[in-house]
């Protein structure tokens, strides 16, 4: 077993990332799961508003109002450079509209005029505008039909409050609860994962498979009393444990955080799994290459960081154009993502337990190719001939 | 002598095979991978376009279904309509290819699977319709003989908005990413301040060692390495930014040329920084990289390149701290030259990463003259 704990020790001493990611990704699981609040009747959606009020009369106060009332207000200095900015980034996080009252508003409404009352600030042509705009239509369609019936403009205001206040009735067909045995909020915790496992495998097992096949320490063992296959035995067995652990650190902590798996979850445990031995055979390839640290740490970020990008981990499936996801189908995250949102309804998903097994199967199936791809380059790049002849390309150890 | 040690200098940044990783290869993988996952989401989310949905008439209404028909004629138009079955629409609710169900006959209602904006404006609009027959009965309660004209009046053409566009450039906020990650490469070119100033402490480097005892002006070496390394810098930020609009096709918005200068200037503060970093203190190059890292990090972090809105944030609360921070004033100038029709924001933007070049390499060669050694 010489050649197995030596393979441990090693690893433990790169345990000091792997915690670090760990400690993050909990981190951020925790964070997320506080701020997840299931919509089980329909709500509508509020903007942030920002009115002008040019006309400053009883009338357009009581629009502002109405405004406010039905959505969320939002304070912008009153010049091009602040407006600007506060559109820009509304589809991000900033303000959804800006508008004026114009000057003049109620004297046109109480005669019966209804063009040109707002001057609308656009930048984007988005939904946020159309129903901003929408709304204001309904507001001044009902006071003008008030006052078209004779009504002053007082009374007309006043009789328009009361109608708007009437709602077309809602059903929602599916609460958005998500499946209650594997809720949505936990199932991101899963989604999460294809960054982190690729992350984790990559940063941890690399580094210890690298200097197990650093040339020194390659013809060390090779010229040991340890035959051959059972020092690779040893190695399979020590990337056995460190895949195995590393994956059990994230199950456990998702136990403790879901209250213990039931139903679906244990097919999202099964796809986990599947998942994280795809993930180590990614790092075995790597491996084989015998990156310098540097090297290493770039492949690492680009493949997790790549692969969740491209399969819907950082943003849904259903947002990434049809070329993104044409080529995402050639990669093996895809279809762990794919199985994990139809398993909790996630992206719009609808469960389909056929296609989630066919999912999972080829994951599976990359795990074995990917597996026997490691073994035919290992088999070109560490043949004896290579060793003898001393025709290996590999960087001299480093201390 | 200048240019012998600047050309000396150049060879040895460029030998330097990090530099090439971390500041042209991990931002252009970084770059697609943004560019594939953000360039749709916009267009999804937030530009509007015509919601389909499904009508159930559970009796026939010959008035909803001509507003229906209205509404479908115009040039943009609010709804896709579809009259089926209820079962029908079900499925295609369930399968997302509708927004929602209307249903008709004495009371309007509507089916929905989701609460969102599109949700919201479908909702709207069969308000109109609720509000409308609520104030002609109401009208028709007080005073049958006004409904004629409260039904015209609830019919006629409105037009009570003018719209006044604000910019004429790219209005995807999710470029902000991509302005982070310039500013990001920028930030990145401290690598090659660090190493000027590692090559300068005699007790850090071999290299600094020999230098240090060589006959020739602190000044003008260290002026030389500073000059090689913002050269190297602009090469790595030219091709990444020429990367991102040529290869990738990412619109910057404004002026080409001034996006280049932008980004050019950003990439010479970087530089600068590291050299001040380097210099104010005799940690090894390990420890000085470390944490330069983590600071550009979290300077990039509160510019916007991993939460969009957290530079929003920041203008509320601390307004001054975007006019500081590196990242922030590149990303920012190069926002002020897509949204703005002038330079009157632009210009004070890049004054301040002139300041800032400056300052820290004065700083900088000021903390790296008359070092002394016990012993090397």
């Amino acid at each position: 077993m010489q050649v197995y704990k030596a393979f441990i020790r090693i690893a433990m001493k790169k345990s000091r990332s792997i915690i670090i990611y760990i400690v993050v990704f909990f981190a951020i699981s925790v964070v997320y799961a506080l701020s997840d609040t299931p919509d089980s009747i329909f709500t509508d959606t509020s903007l942030k508003v920002c009115v002008y009020d040019d006309d400053d009369t009883a009338e357009s106060r009581a629009l502002t109002d109405f405004v406010y009332s039905r959505h969320i207000r939002s304070d912008v200095s009153r010049d091009h450079d602040s407006i600007t900015d506060a559109l820009y980034y509304g589809a991000i996080s900033g303000t959804d509209c800006v508008f004026i009252i114009n000057k003049g508003y109620s004297e046109a409404l109480a005669a019966g005029r209804t063009d040109d009352l707002f001057t609308f600030y656009t930048m984007h042509g988005s939904y946020q505008e159309t129903m901003m705009q929408a709304q204001l239509g309904e507001y001044v369609r009902s006071v003008a039909a008030y006052t078209a019936a004779g009504e002053d403009l007082p009374d007309a205001i006043a009789h328009t409050e009361k109608a708007v206040t009437k709602r077309t009735d809602v059903r929602l067909t599916a609460p958005d609860t998500g499946d209650p045995e594997y809720p949505k909020m936990f199932s991101v915790y899963f989604l999460f994962m294809v960054y982190i496992l690729l992350a984790v495998m990559m940063n941890s097992l690399c580094p210890v498979l690298t200097t197990m096949n650093r040339r020194d320490i390659r013809f060390r063992t090779n010229c040991s009393s340890i035959r051959p296959l059972s020092g690779s035995l040893q190695i399979f067995a020590g990337s056995v444990t460190l895949v195995v652990s590393i994956w059990l650190v994230f199950m456990v902590g998702g136990a403790v955080m879901n209250g213990g798996f039931h139903g679906k979850c244990w097919i999202a445990v099964l796809n986990s799994f599947v998942f994280a031995l795809v993930a180590a055979s990614i790092s075995l390839v790597a491996s084989c290459f015998s990156l310098n640290p540097n090297l290493m740490n770039l492949a690492a970020q680009i493949i997790s960081l790549g692969l969740s990008f491209l399969s819907g981990v950082f943003v849904e499936q259903s947002l990434l154009g049809d070329g993104v996801l044409s080529v995402a189908r050639l990669f093996p995250a895809y279809w762990y993502v794919r199985a994990n949102n139809m398993l909790s309804g996630l992206d719009g998903a609808v469960y389909d337990g056929a296609e989630i097994a066919r999912c999972i199967m080829i994951e599976a199936a990359y795990a074995l190719a990917l597996f026997v791809l490691t073994l035919l380059i290992r088999r070109i790049r560490y043949s004896e001939t290579a060793l003898v002849s001393g025709r290996n390309s590999e960087p001299a150890a480093q201390n | 002598m200048f240019l012998h040690c600047f050309r000396y200098e150049l060879t040895t940044a460029l030998r330097e095979r990090s530099v090439l990783i971390w500041l042209i290869i991990f931002p252009a993988v970084l770059a697609m991978l943004m560019n594939a996952a953000f360039s749709s989401i916009y267009e999804k989310t937030s530009r509007f376009s015509t919601i389909p949905v499904a009508v159930v008439e559970n009796s026939p209404d010959p008035v909803f279904r001509s507003v229906m028909d209205a509404l479908e004629d115009e040039e943009e138009p609010l709804l896709k309509v579809d009259y089926m079955t209820e079962e029908e629409a079900l499925g295609l609710l369930e399968k997302g290819e509708v927004r929602g169900i209307i249903h008709t006959g004495d009371d309007i209602s509507l089916t929905l699977s989701d609460t969102g904006v599109e949700e919201t404006v479908l909702r709207t609009f069969t308000d109109q319709y609720v509000v409308s027959s609520a104030i002609i009965g109401d009208v028709i309660r007080q005073d049958p003989a006004m409904a004629m004209k409260a039904g015209e009046a609830m019919s006629a053409e409105l037009s009570p908005c003018i719209e006044k566009s604000l910019t004429n450039g790219i209005t995807d906020p999710f470029i902000q990413y991509i302005y982070n990650l310039i500013a990001m490469v920028a930030l990145y070119g401290s690598i090659l301040g660090l190493q000027i100033s590692v090559n300068n402490q005699a007790d850090l480097s071999p290299l600094a060692a020999r230098k240090t005892c060589s006959p020739i002006s602190k000044t003008v070496g260290v002026a030389a390495s500073l000059a090689a390394a913002w050269l190297v810098e602009t090469i790595c930020i030219v091709i990444f930014v020429t990367f991102v609009r040529f290869v990738l096709g990412v619109d910057y918005g404004g002026s080409l040329g001034l996006v280049y200068l932008t980004s050019v200037l950003g990439g010479m503060a970087g530089v600068s920084i590291g050299f001040f970093a380097g210099a104010s203190n005799r940690f090894s190059y390990e420890v000085k990289l470390g944490v330069s890292m983590a600071f550009n990090m979290t300077l990039c972090f509160f510019s916007g390149l991993m939460a969009g809105n957290i530079k929003l944030i920041i203008e509320e609360k601390i307004p001054w701290f975007n006019r500081i921070n590196p990242p922030a004033v590149i990303s920012n100038g190069l926002y002020y030259l897509n949204v703005d029709s002038d330079l009157h924001r632009y210009i004070p933007a890049m004054a301040v990463l002139i300041g800032m070049t400056l300052l820290f390499s004065v700083l900088g060669a000021i903390l790296s003259r008359r070092k002394k050694y016990a012993s090397l």
